[in-house]
């Protein structure tokens, strides 16, 4: 599977961390790191318990997937 | 030295937006506003609005950072047009001697100060790129439609929803 066809099985989400984490509740943009640990397992790490995603991961496929646009279009 | 905690490296993000390093180019460096910007540097005249001479309805409007639209023509007929807007960025003056400590040091105090830096310092570049995306850690969950922190992880997001539209 291409970089771009997994990129587009991601589900951006918005969301707010729990009231420990973030006092202000603010809404945020990102995704579940349980969804992208199954299209992208090594994007994923877990910290303390805690599932991270690595943006220079995903970086590096929106690079790939930027190249198969140019070059179908 | 112990492996950070998830807490740790939200925190060294949080620092890493408010100090941002001149090296590491931006995700709008790379990868532009929007989803579209893909497409800028293509050789498709009829979205880069004006380097075809045969375009002449090349858009007068250019997008600067006082912000803007641009209105370009799509195609031959003339009938669609493209309009993108930038929202104008805020000028901030601050005063100082460039390579001077930025305000925030200077008001904050040499503790504060050291701490910040020893936070960022601490923490490899490659850590300071990771985001806590944990479902257990997250309420309020749903499809993305707006935001009201726009860090990295938000650019990404709404670069990857562009995805799913359009390409």
């Amino acid at each position: 599977m291409s970089a771009l066809e997994k990129l587009k099985q991601l589900e951006p989400i918005q969301f707010r961390y729990k009231e420990e984490i973030d006092p202000h509740q603010s809404l945020r943009a990102g995704f579940s790191a349980q969804q992208v640990q199954k299209i992208i397992p090594e994007a994923v790490h877990e910290v303390d318990g805690v599932l991270m995603l690595d943006l220079n991961v995903l970086r590096n496929y929106l690079s790939l997937a930027k190249e198969e646009i140019l070059t179908k279009s | 030295m112990a492996n950070p905690t998830a807490y740790e490296l939200m925190m060294a993000n949080s620092a890493k937006e408010e100090e941002p390093t001149e090296k590491t180019p931006s995700f709008a460096d790379d990868f532009g506003k929007s989803f579209l910007d893909i497409y800028k540097h293509t050789n498709k005249p009829w979205l880069e609005g004006g380097s075809s001479s045969s375009n002449s309805k090349a858009s007068p409007f250019q997008v600067s950072d006082m912000g803007g639209s641009t209105v370009t023509p799509m195609g031959d007929s003339g009938k669609h047009y493209l309009h993108q807007y930038t929202a104008s960025k805020p000028i901030i003056q601050v005063a100082g001697a460039p390579g001077a400590p930025g305000v925030g040091s200077q008001v904050a105090g040499a503790a504060a100060g050291a701490a910040a830096t020893t936070a960022v310092k601490w923490a490899a570049p490659k850590l300071l790129a990771m985001f806590a995306c944990d479902e257990r850690v997250k309420v309020d969950m749903a499809p993305l439609e707006s935001t009201e922190v726009n860090d990295a992880l938000a650019e990404v997001a709404f670069f990857v929803k562009g995805l799913r539209e359009c390409a």
